[in-house]
Formats: C-alpha cells, structure tokens, sequence
C-alpha cells in the first residue's frame, strides 16, 4: 500500500504547518541553500522520523520547526499561529511548554544534577520547587535513572544523558517532542532504549514527535518517514511499507532480521 | 486533544533569579574564580594607591602636629630660662602675634592688658620691618647713611636733632631707596620711637627677671644645672601622668605672673625628653672616647674617614631610618653602619637593648635642627637633616596618577575580557536554557546579577587585600606612627570608591554580551564556538 497524502491526511488534525521555505547561508560570496521550498504537515499525535544524507538540510528543518531559527522565506505554522508573528517572550513560552527538543549532544547543563536538569523547565514554568521535584523524580523513575538523580552529567553515560535528556522534554508535558539524532552517539543497545522511549511516549501519552535521524532500526516505531536530499523533500514513505519491503530483502539475502 | 494556545512566558521573579544566580556561581566556582581574581587584583590595586596616600597623608599631619607642640614647648621654654638678646626679645613678640597663647601669656608676664600689648607688639613689628630693610641695603649705601651703627641704633640715631632730615636728604642723593610705607610713616614712627624703646627695655627687664629667678634652671656650661632640669622634667613627667601640673612650680611661675596650663607642660615635658636625647646625641659626637673606639673598629687608616661615612648618610637614608618601626631600625642602622648614634659597631648594635634604639624618635629631627650646636657639628659632618622630605607627600603625585590611570585601564580591559570569555564560553549554555523556556530578560538579568555579585565579592576582597597590603608597606615605611592618626572615614570613603569601580565594572562589561546572548536566535548561539 503506497503513500497516499490525501488519504494518509483523513481525519487526522495538522499540528505544524510548513510553508513553502526556504533557508540559504551566506558565507562571503559561498551561498548554500540549505532548505528549497519545502513544504510539509505533521499531524497531531504522529511519529515523523526525517532522514537523508549528511548536509542534506535536516538539521536545518528540524531548528525551522522548533522555532528555534529563522528560515529566509516561507512560513511555519504551529496549530495555525504563526512563528514569525510571535514575540521573543510568546516563543518562550512555547519552548518552555509546548515544544520540547532532544539533541544530538544532550546539551544538559554541566553543573546541574540529573534532577536539577529535569526540574528547570518546570521552573521556568513557575510551578512550585517541591512538586517540580516530584515531578522530576517521576520522571527519572519512567527513564529508568530514579537512583542516579544526583549524578551530574559528567558522571554520567551518553545514554543514560540522553535519558535525562528525554526526562526532562517531558518536564512540561509538551505536545511536540523534536529529536536531532538522539541516538547518534549512542550503540546500538542504548540506542533502542531511546527509540522505545520514545515509541512508549507518543502511543501511550499521544505526543507527536518529530525525529532527524540516520539510523535505520528507528524506522519500525516511526508512522512516517521523510526523505530529504539537497535541500528538498525526495519522497515521503509509510513505516509499514518500508519495513515489508525490508523484511523482503532480508529474506531474500537468507539473514534473519533484526528489529 | 488539546489545542495549543499561546501566552506570554512569566517572567522569573527576583528571588528565583538570585537564586539561580548563586548556584550558578557556586556550581561553576573554579570558572568564577579567574573573573573573580582579575576583579581581586583590580580592586586592591585601587584601594592600595589610595590607603597608602591616605596613610602618608595622616602620618604627615600627625608629625606636623608633633612639630608644631615642640615648637610650642621651645618657645615657652625659651621665655623661661633661654639667655636671649633683646633682638630675639623682638622676635619674640612678633611671633607672638601669631599665637594667641604665647600673647596672652607675654601680656600677663609684662603686667599689660590687650589693647596695651597690641600696641606694644604693633611697634615691635614695625621697628623688625625697618632694621630688616637697613639690613638688606647695599653695604655702601647702609654705610654713608648710619656709619657704624647696627640695628636699633640706626633707628635711634635718626631721633637726634635734625638728623631725620639729614637721613632724608642722603636717602635721594642715594636715590633707589624706597623705605617701607613711606617718609611719613617713618617720621611718624619715630615720634613714638623713644618711648617704645623704653617699654622694650623694661619688659626685657622684666623677662631677664624670670630667668634669673630660676624657676627652671637655665642652660650653663658645666652642665651641673642641666642635671637639674632633667631632674625637674622627670618630675614634670611624673606628675603629668595625672595630666596635672607641679604645683609648687606653677606657684613658683605665677609669682612671676608666667601661667602655664596642663596641656603647654605637657608638650614641655615631651620637648625635654626629646631634648635630653638629642644631647645624648650631642656628647656621642664630640666625644673623644667614641672616636677611638671608632679608630678600633675600623681600623687607624679608616679613623680620617669617619667623617666620609657619616656624609655618606645622606638626607633620604637617614630619614628612612628614623621612619622605620623600631623593629626595622635596628636593621636599618645596622646596613647604614649607622653606628654613630650608638657609639658601638654594627655587630654591638645587634645586640643593643631596644629602648637604646629608640633613641631619636622623628620629631627629634626638628629639635636638631633648631639646636645650634648640634646643627653645627652636623654641618661640620656636611650632614644635614631635612624634615622636608615629607612634603613631597601631600596628595597624588604625577606618578601615582599616571601609576593610577595606567592601571584603571588594565583593569578595565581585564574585567572586560575576563567577562567576556566566560559569558562568550556559556553561549552554548544560554542557548540551551532558551530551548527550555528562559526569557530574555531573564539571560539578561541572571548574568549581569551574577556579574554584580562577583564584582562585590570580588571588592570585598580586593579592599580587604589592598587595605592590609598598604597598611603594612606604610608601618614598614613610617613606622606604627601609621596606627595614631588612622583616618577612617577618608579609608571608609576610599573604600566605597573601590568597591564602585569594581562592580560597575564587573556589571558594565558583562552588559554586552549577555545582551547579545539574551537577544540570539537559540540556534546562532549554539553555533558560537
Ligand atoms: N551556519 C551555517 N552556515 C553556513 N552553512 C550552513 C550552516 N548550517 C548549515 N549549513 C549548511 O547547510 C546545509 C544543511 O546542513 P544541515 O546541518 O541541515 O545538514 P544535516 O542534514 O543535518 O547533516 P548531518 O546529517 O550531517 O547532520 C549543509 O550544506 C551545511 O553546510
Ligand atoms: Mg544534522
């Protein structure tokens, strides 16, 4: 069953709206176009993984929907408001309880402990240091680090930051979660714990996430993939269709796949 | 499912912040503690010019003071049982007329009530104004127009007969002598001259009178009553300690209609103790005894050149070792080989109990200037003891403004790099807390807090630092004298200036570049490398 949009699109509500746009990067007389004329819809309460090639824009997209940069043309649509209408304290508050990022490199706070690292947003919200610790420890507790909540980053593994990481994008209970290869410097094993995670959040908890990624295992938890290439979109794929396909050729190659 | 609405992000309040703010600092410590240091070090640098300036400032009034009662206690002293010319009598009371104590005084002793002693002084003044001015005439012209006659005989011969005209007519054959105040001021002085004369001679009369009473016993040869005064002046220094004249000597005084109130016999009592040493200095430099001793130290060739050594003690060295405290000087005196004062070599100086080396206190310096004899055998020394170098003390000196601007400006750039590193490192920091749902102003307000509560750290400890470094140079240099006249509230000002100037500094130069981080795209920071 091939790609449909109209038919993937029924019944389903648009959650951010890409429009038409472009981003290029001036470096003296060096012009990049990082983004040509894309446009794009993620649905409410779906798992969007986007991939491609290095260079080919997707961290770029990913900062464009996170409202975490400008594009140079086009505009992005979140629940129909405009990003480039907000001012600088209304796009706070959407990093702070709507948006939420994961990143490659975790970017937690060094000097802060696993707890501390959870509980800023929640402060940043304005809720109460006690239950935004109980809240930070629930949190802890669902990534599996309740006993390491006094660890500082540094004390820590790649994967177990990265759990302290996802821990604390849910400290707001943010209805878009946006990962830029979380898995990235992660192995394979802890790599998966992520990608359950993540999987367990948007079935159970109907969070949309929007996931930049190169590795393939992702695809199975994923509803949709996105292919960028050169700074445009090359083609759209449902997850089922990818992975029969996959199932095939690792039947006809005679090897038992591993999901 | 729940539809997103936008709002504005609350803004943190103060408390959160500050809070914030201080783990920040806490957590990152070591980061801080380069910024901090640079503060330090910018802080104590300011704080030490000043305090030392300060110190110096305090320490030199503190002398000048010292000075001034000495000279207080001399001048009294002086009336007592000095054996002055009726020249120095003039001088006298000129001098008094700048001193409401000592005229007061004079005016009791001469049995004269104000009006009478102004007048008196008045006249006195005047005939100093016109001897000053014969004295100054060129040798030739003083000779045709007075012949022999010296100081107030040149005065008195113009009341002869027809001799003002005289005096008149060679004045313009002469020509180029302009007499103080005119022809007529002087012919009308002359007038009175007569009787001044003989009001002067009656209240010398008068003061030659104390003195030979020996109401303290004056300065004679054989130094049987020198003796004495010591002994008089041990027992003013036992009864001063009750802040009390002697009785029987103030009676003794009073018959004389010479009063003298507590705090004069004080400054007298410490003028004769400051006295009693310098004569001690005296006898050691005309005495036989410690040249030969000086000859056996040194060995017979070195003897001719004793006097070589003590020139070699110029003005600055010198002074530097009665500045030092006590502890020092014995160090100090001991590099200058400056035995003399001890009649010892260096290594007996080592060993010498300390009351010895405190023998001449700073202010001496003053009474062996004035005392003549002392002043003599010094010149003969080609030494010379100037009190003078202090002056070069009072306010900033070009260098210590140039030392001062130069080092404002180091410390501004350095606050203002140091602040800018450690923000520009915490880029990636700051963006990452954007991604979170900080606000701007919240970045803003959190570095510049963060920034304020280093740079008072900072200058809390920098004042602290500069303080006590300044404080010890200046009691290395001028001695615990430092501790007697402590100006706290220029140091208080002094401090509160430095304290200023670092935080503003701290706060201004941390202003750019949080604005800049605070203001970035969250994204553009994270590039910042
Ligand atoms: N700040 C920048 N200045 C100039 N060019 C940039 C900048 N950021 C990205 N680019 C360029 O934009 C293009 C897209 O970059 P982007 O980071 O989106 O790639 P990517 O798909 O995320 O690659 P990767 O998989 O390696 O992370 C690249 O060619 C890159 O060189
Ligand atoms: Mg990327």
């Amino acid at each position: 069953m091939p790609y449909d949009p109209v038919e993937y699109a029924k019944g389903k509500e648009v959650l951010v709206r890409v429009h038409h746009i472009e981003k290029t990067y001036h470096r003296g007389a060096e012009v990049t176009h990082a983004l040509r004329n894309i446009s794009l819809e993620i649905y409410r309460g779906e798992y969007i993984c986007i991939m491609g090639p290095s260079g080919s824009g997707k961290s770029t997209l990913f900062n464009m929907i996170g409202a975490l940069d400008t594009p140079t043309a086009g505009r992005i649509f979140i629940d129909e408001v405009d990003m480039a209408q907000l001012k600088a304290s209304e796009l706070a508050f959407l990093r702070c309880r709507k948006i939420s990022y994961v990143f490659q490199q975790f970017n937690l706070n060094q000097v802060m402990t696993a707890l501390e690292n959870v509980t800023l947003p929640m402060i940043f919200a304005g809720k109460s240091p006690e239950d935004a610790r109980k809240k930070g420890m629930r949190l802890l507790e669902r990534v599996g680090l309740e006993k390491r909540w006094n660890h500082r980053p540094k004390e820590m593994s790649g994967g177990q930051q990265q759990r302290v990481a996802i821990a604390r994008s849910l400290a707001n209970d943010p209805s878009l979660i946006l990962c830029d290869e979380p898995t990235a410097n992660l192995d394979f094993k802890t790599g998966k714990d992520v990608h359950n995670l993540l999987y367990d959040l948007n079935k159970n908890d109907g969070v949309t996430v929007v996931c930049v990624t190169h590795d393939h295992n992702m695809l199975t938890v994923s509803d949709r993939m996105l292919w960028l290439s050169d700074g445009l979109i090359d083609r759209i794929e449902l997850s089922a269709e990818v992975d029969i396909r996959r199932a095939q050729i690792a039947r006809k190659d005679g090897q038992e796949l591993k999901v | 499912m729940e539809e997103i609405i936008i709002k504005k992000q609350r803004q943190m309040t103060f408390a959160e912040t500050l809070d914030f703010c201080i783990s920040s600092i806490r957590h990152r410590f070591m980061r801080s503690l380069l910024t901090l240091s640079v503060v330090i070090l910018a802080v104590a640098f300011f704080m030490f010019l000043q305090c030392s300036n300060i110190f110096r400032n305090s320490v030199k009034e503190g002398v000048e003071k010292e000075i001034l009662e000495n000279r207080k206690a001399a001048r009294i002293l002086n009336m007592l049982y000095a054996s002055i010319t009726e020249k120095d009598f003039v001088s006298m009371l000129v001098d008094a007329r700048k001193s409401p104590g000592d005229f007061d005084r004079l005016a009791k002793m001469l049995g004269k009530d104000q009006k009478q002693m102004q007048a008196f002084v008045d006249n006195a003044a005047q005939e100093m104004i016109y001897l000053r001015f014969f004295e100054k005439l060129p040798f030739g012209k003083r000779k045709a127009l007075f012949g022999q006659n010296k100081d107030s005989a040149q005065l008195e011969m113009l009341l002869k007969e027809g001799a003002f005209d005289e005096f008149m007519k060679k004045t313009r054959e002469l020509g180029g002598i302009r007499i103080p105040g005119g022809e007529d001021q002087l012919k009308t002085y002359l007038d009175a001259y007569k009787a001044y004369r003989k009001e002067l001679k009656d209240s010398f009369a008068k003061l030659q009178a104390v003195r030979n009473s020996k109401a303290f016993p004056a300065r004679t040869a054989n130094g049987k009553e020198l003796k004495e005064r010591q002994v008089l002046a041990a027992h003013l220094l036992s009864l001063n300690e009750q802040k009390k004249i002697n009785p029987e000597w103030r009676d003794k005084l009073a018959a004389l209609n010479v009063f003298i109130t507590d705090d004069e016999t004080k400054m007298i009592v410490d003028y004769l103790d400051v006295q009693e040493r310098t004569n001690k200095v005296k006898t050691l430099l005309s005495d036989e005894a410690y040249r030969i001793r000086w000859r056996q130290v040194y060995g017979k060739n070195q003897y001719s050149r004793m006097d070589e050594k003590l020139a070699h003690l110029d003005t600055n060295k010198t002074w530097r070792v009665f500045n030092e405290a006590p502890s020092q000087q014995k160090r100090k005196l001991r590099e200058l080989q400056h035995v003399i004062y001890f009649g010892g070599n260096p290594d007996e100086v080592q060993n010498l109990p300390d009351d010895q080396l405190k023998l001449i206190p700073r202010t001496d310096l003053e009474s062996i200037r004035k005392n003549d004899d002392i002043q003599k055998e010094l010149q003969k020394l080609e030494l010379q003891l100037d009190i003078n170098t202090l002056d070069d003390a009072k306010g900033f000196t070009p260098d210590q403004i140039y030392l001062m601007c130069l080092s404002f400006l180091v410390c501004v750039v350095g606050i203002t790099n140091a602040m800018l590193m450690s923000i520009t490192e915490r880029f990636r920091e700051i963006a990452t807390l954007k991604c979170l749902g900080a606000t701007d102003s919240f970045i803003l307000i959190q570095i510049v807090l963060e920034a304020m509560i280093q740079g008072v750290i900072g200058g809390i400890i920098g004042l602290v630092l500069g303080f006590i470094v300044a404080l010890s140079s200046s009691v290395f240099q001028v001695g615990l004298r430092v501790f007697a006249s402590f100006d706290w509230s220029m140091i208080g000002l002094a401090a509160l200036f430095s304290l200023l100037a670092g935080v503003l500094l701290s706060v201004l130069s941390s202003l750019y570049p949080s604005a800049k981080a605070a203001r970035m795209a969250p994204m553009e920071a994270m590039r910042v490398e």
